[in-house]
């Protein structure tokens, strides 16, 4: 996009943090080589993707055979041009590690709840990028019209109002789309 | 960085009686109204305008040699969606005969809508868009990314995500067959 030196994920994670005028970590994540600071999180949202958290665990220690965790702003390398911090995913507990500040590969889900300055050529870039590293589906969740569009490798699909969200990785779990969006 | 300002919402016909805003250069600026906000257009590039015409060019080839449907392809008109939407599509695939040549706002959703995505395009202000283009009757919308390379189609029930070595058709366009990749190649 812009003309700018483009940075590896190796030269990406060796930079030191920055920190907002409160002292906070200043997110960022790099897309195709170009560091993106990601926005402040809005209160609304971080409503909209604690429902969706609490939904997927309760599902999963109700299913611990399936071997998967939720995990809130994860950080993962996926790939040489990308490190990104999907708002929730859900991981193999097998490729859990806690002696690295970040996971390697892509969340076997990543879900990214938009933001209202989130570009759209960046988030399509991640959806491409999440699913050609390892993927096996990437939910995005657009709280002003209450969809949910969940891509796979080999489809698409779009999840509103009094539907239920349901998802191959996810066997027999099911979701009214309204749920993630009740309390907001 | 686009606020979520409280701001009064406007009507598609209020937007429309807006005096026309121009730049220090002359050049007329361009609005779109989206959910009643009034939303300021990408400033033209000319890489996202020769994708632009790349499509035009390939819809307006394929109706030259289908000249019976009553099809015409056509850049950036306005067109009235909704009350609270009037957008201007890329390129736009519209009946002919139905509405007065003379009118300068196209009443209604056209029958494809066709957007190639700006890096300034919030997701948010694009979904409403594909969501307002739907619910005012298009048959499709194409939404192009030209730095991903690939295509998201949209219809009523159905969402399909193209990669560039894939081909794009469309049921109103019968035995039109593009691979994605041709947006992106100049001649």
């Amino acid at each position: 996009m812009a003309a700018t030196t483009l940075l590896t994920s190796d030269q990406f994670l060796a930079l030191p943090e920055e920190f907002d005028q409160n002292s906070n970590v200043v997110h960022q994540e790099l897309i195709n080589g170009e560091v993106v600071t990601m926005p402040h999180a809005a209160k609304r949202y971080d409503i909209i993707r604690g429902c969706i958290l609490q939904t997927l665990i309760a599902y999963l220690l109700q299913h611990k055979e399936h071997g998967l965790m939720a995990l809130p702003d994860a950080e993962f390398v996926v790939g040489n041009s990308n490190t990104f911090i999907p708002d929730a995913s859900v991981i193999s507990i097998s490729r859990l590690t806690t002696d690295e500040k970040y996971m390697h590969g892509a969340p076997e889900l990543a879900i990214e709840v938009v933001s209202p300055s989130e570009s759209a050529a960046f988030l399509r870039m991640k959806t491409e990028a999440y699913l050609a590293n390892g993927s096996r589906s990437v939910w995005i969740v657009f709280p002003e019209v209450r969809s949910v569009m969940i891509y796979t490798p080999d489809s698409v699909c779009e999840f509103k109002g009094d539907q239920s969200i349901t998802d191959p990785l996810l066997p027999a779990f099911s979701s009214p789309v309204a749920a993630f969006f009740e309390l907001t | 960085m686009v606020a979520m300002a409280a701001t009064t919402l406007l009507t598609s016909d209020q937007f429309l009686a807006m005096p026309e805003e121009f730049d220090q250069h002359g050049n007329r600026i361009k609005d779109e109204l989206i959910g009643g906000e009034v939303v300021r257009m990408a400033q033209p590039s000319y890489f996202h305008d020769r994708i632009k015409n790349r499509i035009n060019r390939l819809l307006i080839l394929y109706l030259h040699a289908n000249s019976q449907l009553p099809l015409d392809a056509v850049v950036e008109i306005g067109a009235q969606v909704s009350d609270y939407d009037t957008f201007v599509p890329d390129v736009a695939i519209v009946r002919t005969g139905e509405q007065p040549l003379s009118s300068r706002i196209y009443r209604g959703a056209p029958e494809i809508a066709i957007e190639v995505v700006s890096p300034t395009d919030t997701a948010k202000h694009l979904k409403r868009k594909v969501d307002a283009y739907l619910e005012g009757g298009a048959k499709s919308v194409w939404v192009v990314y030209p730095e991903a390379r690939s295509v998201e189609v949209y219809r009523a029930n159905q969402r399909h995500n193209l990669k560039e070595n894939e081909p794009i058709t469309d049921p109103l366009l019968p035995g039109f067959s593009s691979p994605v990749a041709a947006f992106f190649e100049f001649a």
